[in-house]
């Protein structure tokens, strides 16, 4: 595999050039340009090039061969528009090295730091790159993923922060997506106690890697934070829901503190959870949210606060079962 | 295809149907435009780099390729770029510090509508995130030009924080055309340029012209004193036909040679990056102006700091003089080179005196950030709560000139990875650990002293000189020059000049007197000046409060008056002949209007006799009362510990107390030394509260650095 060596810093392979040129964007996009491939048109792309023994890297030396032989069938993935996303070196150079000083790295699915659990589970929908910075290794840590709203009040809140006690105290790590509310409570509260704690975030990862309650837990290899969109993307729905399944897919088990009936990204998450069997649920018990109840009725697993010196949190997450009862084939080739 | 219309292209471009390239011209542009290689070009001043860079330009846009980004560390003459670069068709822009918001705002649209084939920026620009990811990211660059690409190099005489940037950029994009140019550069500096620039799968040349220039005649003379330099001066440039340039080291010393050859009847102009008194859109405008004035014939002598260099050519150049020493042999020929380009004789002489030694250790002090200031700004930033500061923020919470933060910010920006960064106008911390790259650091101090040494060496060298420089420069000139002072000392300038222009000099800087402006303002707003007088509470703008223009009679250890203040300080008692040298620059240069009509001075507590006798003995020799007006009630630390605003005012705040004071009468307040003139301003806003009439402060020393 051919290297292009920056020798102040990082090797990126050809690899990862390609992967980076299809599907990033490294600034704000303008009208009429041309769009990188989004995480699913990369998987339809992508396994079609596995498929062919093709790699990404293969479309910076052999792109007239691959574009006579491939047709989208959504007619979305066309010759021009791949031709002008690989056409980004220089956008690319500038934008990483700006990334990069500021301690952002970039993993993509062949790499083993690339979080397993959550390749395992979305397999050719799985984001192809993830931006992040802090320490990487915490990424296989799988563990609890902690959902919620943005606006809570204290009864959650408090709720919230000693579940994540709990879980620092037993070595049990927090995912979740950083956001105000729920998500920054829960992580918070574990990173303060010593834990762990993965955050996904949606959007501004370029932001939150300089924002000072982060700064300290990262310096202290305690936090990993990644996004799956470029570290200067704005908010926007689309990409929280997005990023919904992400949070998911990376932990073990999902706790949801609270969600409303049929609106917001915490109930959505936790819709696509269920028919896709990710994770065992868990919902809050005695909460009056409507979106709690639902889950509850349909067969998500009650949750309570204990009041025990013995793990109880281990105890209550390992005899948690999938909310339907279909098993999900367990056969998966691993994906490019 | 090519080649010819690249033919056409220099032939439009110059002006001349039947121009041809110059040696490596075409190899170059071929290179670039059809080899799509990096390229570094060592091409002494002159050669035609631009026309390469417009031609390449102008064949890429062809082809429709994105615009050409150009990095260049200072602007010469950008009027005659953008009018140089339109004859070959390449519409030409630039984004820079000193331009109008409005004519960069201008140019980033045309740049990003397609309009401008190629944007000149600072290396500076490419360290600001915005404008990368607004401007050059969706600009989709086709070619990148670096311009004084040795400033890349730890190895060069000049190697600048923010041309690191310049690489590791470069260095991820493979396949982007690159021609990096210098007119200096050691085999050592080559190397490691290439080595910088180089990037796996695209090739990367070298081309090389000779840099030494035959033209030149080199001569070193050394006279220690600054009089002795200026009578030289003065002797010999009218004895030369055409026009030249004079180098001097410091903006401070530029002005004052320029003022002293025009007090004997030479058309001379000072220069320099900041033009004192000038804003900085002034200043570049102002600049303009020195540079086409020069080209023009208008000047005779354009007298600058190292500012003059980088873009400016004129071919009949006649003599670069050289009023101090330069740092290294290396940027020595970089000056000097740029004298005797189209003509058969041009003249180099190289000037020596007492104060270079002591201006180069201020230079190799200065040159990096302290690890103090460095460890208490990090500090500042890290603190949990901190979610970033402001440059006026970090002011007025480190005790250290803002000019010093300024330049640890950009220092620190600089490294890799990054421990600050700047998100708006805030400067918050990374993520990254931080040390200051101590051994880099005393690497290159060490080879600065080596340098010096050299140039040492060569001031006292007795083979032929031109032979030294380009040795010294990987250049090998296989015979002796036959034209320096060494190989022919007959064509070579005497060192004598006549006697009553040698004292003329010497009274020209006895006669020096240095402004002090009054302050109009104590803060940027109320809320400012609130916090940094509690206890006085001015209003922000002084108004009325507001002293009138002083005067400072010489700078703090300069020849003549300056060195003689400065032993009378520490015996604490100044010589008698600086009262009359003050009372000389009060009735025949500064004539304060209305003549203060009593004496007045600022108490001391270290210093209680110095400046109270020195008031007396002025008082007597004016006839004039002094009276004890100012009473200092509270200790303070000494004033020149304070090292920024903030601190000078809140040190000031309340410490003094007036009494008996003249109402209505003008008073003639003296002090020692005036360095911010904080002390100035107070004292006299305090007397103006008291009802005297208009205040006029009187420093013997002025201790600003320039």
């Amino acid at each position: 595999m051919s290297v292009t060596l920056n020798n102040q810093n990082n090797l990126y392979s050809d690899n990862v050039q390609a992967v980076l040129l299809l599907s990033t964007f490294f600034s704000k996009p303008k009208k009429d340009e041309a769009r990188p491939l989004t995480a699913i048109e990369y998987g339809r792309f992508a396994r079609w090039l596995h498929e062919f023994n093709y790699t990404p890297s293969s479309l910076l030396h052999q792109f007239d061969e691959i574009v006579s032989k491939w047709k989208d069938p959504k007619g979305k993935i066309t010759e021009d528009r791949l031709a002008d996303i690989l056409d980004r070196k220089v956008a690319m150079g500038l934008a990483l090295e700006k990334w990069q000083r500021v301690g952002i790295w970039v993993i993509t699915r062949q790499d083993s730091e690339y979080p397993q659990l959550l390749k395992k589970q979305l397999r050719h929908i799985s984001p192809p790159v993830f931006f992040g910075v802090g320490n990487k290794a915490l990424l296989q840590n799988g563990g609890l993923a902690v959902i919620g709203s943005r606006g809570i009040d204290s009864i959650d809140e408090q709720f919230t922060q000693a579940i994540a006690q709990q879980a620092a105290k037993e070595n049990i790590n927090i995912v979740s997506g950083a956001a105000r509310g729920v998500d920054e409570t829960a992580m918070l509260a574990s990173l303060q106690a010593g834990g762990t704690a993965i955050g996904i975030v949606a959007d501004s990862l370029l932001k939150v890697a300089t924002a000072s309650k982060w700064r300290k837990y990262l310096q202290n290899e305690q936090l990993v934070l990644i996004s799956s969109f470029y570290p200067e993307a704005g908010f926007s729905v689309g990409n929280a829901m997005a990023r919904n399944k992400y949070i998911y897919t990376s932990a073990n088990f999902a706790l949801v503190v609270r969600a409303d009936e049929g609106k917001g990204g915490t109930w959505a998450g936790a819709k696509e959870n269920n028919e896709n069997n990710w994770v065992p649920l868990f919902v809050k018990q005695q909460s009056d949210a409507s979106g709690n109840i639902v889950l509850l009725n349909n067969g998500a697993n009650g949750f309570e606060l204990q009041q025990s010196s013995d793990p109880w949190l281990e105890q209550i997450l390992s005899a948690a079962k999938l909310t339907n009862a279909n098993t999900k084939p367990t056969n998966l080739s691993l994906l490019e | 295809m090519s080649q010819q219309r690249a033919l056409e292209l220099l032939r439009q471009g110059v002006g001349d149907p039947a121009a041809n390239f110059h040696t490596d011209q075409w190899e170059s542009i071929d290179a670039i435009v059809i080899q799509r290689c990096r390229l570094l070009c060592v091409q002494r001043t002159g050669w035609g780099k631009s026309s390469v860079y417009f031609i390449a330009t102008k064949l890429m846009r062809e082809q429709d390729h994105g615009p050409t980004i150009i990095i260049s560390p200072l602007l010469a003459l950008m009027r005659n770029q953008i009018e140089s670069a339109a004859k070959y068709g390449v519409a030409l822009g630039t984004v820079n510090s000193s331009q109008s918001l409005e004519e960069n705002t201008l140019n980033k649209q045309r740049l990003l509508a397609g309009q401008l084939d190629a944007l000149i920026i600072t290396p500076e620009q490419l360290a600001n995130d915005e404008f990368v990811s607004e401007v050059i990211i969706p600009a989709n660059p086709g070619l990148f030009v670096i311009d004084e690409a040795h400033c890349i190099s730890d190895w060069g005489h000049d190697f600048r924080p923010d041309y690191r940037r310049i690489s590791r950029v470069l260095g991820n994009i493979a396949d982007t055309p690159v021609l990096a140019t210098t007119a200096t550069a050691t085999k050592r500096v080559v190397e490691d340029v290439v080595e910088q620039l180089h990037v796996e799968g695209q090739e990367i040349y070298v081309l090389r012209g000779q840099l030494t220039r035959e033209s030149i005649h080199l001569q070193n003379i050394h006279l220690p004193k600054r009089s002795q330099r200026l009578a030289w001066l003065a002797h010999i440039i009218p004895q030369i036909e055409g026009t030249g340039i004079v180098y001097a080291t410091t903006i401070n010393d530029a002005f004052l040679v320029a003022e002293w050859l025009r007090s004997c009847g030479i058309t001379a102009e000072g220069y320099a990056g900041s033009i004192p008194r000038l804003s900085n859109a002034d200043s570049a405008v102002k600049r303009e102006q020195l540079e086409q004035a020069l080209l023009n014939n208008q000047l005779k002598v354009l007298v600058s700091t190292s500012a003059l260099g980088m873009g400016f050519d004129k071919g009949d150049l006649a003599f670069v003089i050289h009023y101090q020493s330069a740092g290294s042999v290396v940027s020595y020929y970089q000056q000097v080179g740029r004298a005797g380009r189209s003509i058969d004789n041009a003249y180099g002489v190289l000037l020596s005196g007492d104060e270079d030694q002591e201006i180069q250790n201020y230079f190799i002090r200065e040159a990096f950030p302290k690890q103090e200031l460095v460890h208490s700004l990090l500090e500042l930033l890290e603190e949990d709560s901190c979610n970033g500061l402001k440059k006026a923020d970090l002011d007025a919470l480190l005790n250290y000139a803002p000019m010093k933060i300024k330049a640890a910010l950009t220092f620190l920006i600089a490294e890799y990875p990054t421990p600050i960064v700047k998100d708006g106008p805030l400067f918050k911390r990374t993520v990254n650990a931080y040390t200051m790259p101590v051994e880099m650091i005393k690497r290159l101090s060490e080879r600065k002293t080596g340098e010096w040494q050299e140039i040492q060496a060569y001031l006292r060298e007795g083979s032929c000189l031109m032979q030294v420089l380009a040795k010294a420069l990987d250049d090998e000139l296989a015979t002796p020059c036959g034209k320096c002072a060494n190989c022919d000392p007959e064509s070579a300038f005497g060192l004598s000049y006549p006697h009553d222009l040698g004292q003329k000099a010497v009274e020209f800087l006895g006669n020096t007197m240095i402004a002090i402006e009054p302050k109009k303002q104590v803060g940027n707003g109320h809320a400012q000046a609130a916090s940094r007088f509690q206890e006085y509470n001015f209003p922000f703008r002084l108004g009325d409060l507001a002293h009138e223009q002083g005067a400072a009679l010489c700078h703090w250890g300069e020849a003549g008056w300056g060195e003689i203040a400065v032993a009378g300080k520490r015996a604490h008692v100044f010589d008698p002949r600086l009262a009359d040298a003050c009372i000389k620059m009060i009735n025949e240069r500064w004539q304060p209007n209305p003549m203060p009509t009593w004496v007045t001075y600022v108490p001391s507590q270290n210093y209680p006799k110095l400046v109270k006798g020195f008031a007396e003995l002025v008082a007597e020799k004016l006839g004039l009362e002094c009276i004890e007006a100012v009473v200092k009630v509270n200790q303070t630390e000494p004033q020149k510990r304070m090292e920024n605003s903030d601190f000078r005012c809140k040190n000031l705040d309340g410490a003094f107390e007036v009494q008996n004071v003249k109402e209505g009468e003008a008073v003639l307040l003296i002090d020692d030394a005036s360095d911010s003139g904080w002390t100035f301003a107070v004292i006299a806003a305090l007397l103006r509260r008291a009802e005297s009439g208009p205040v006029f402060p009187m420093a013997v020393m002025s201790t600003k650095s320039n």
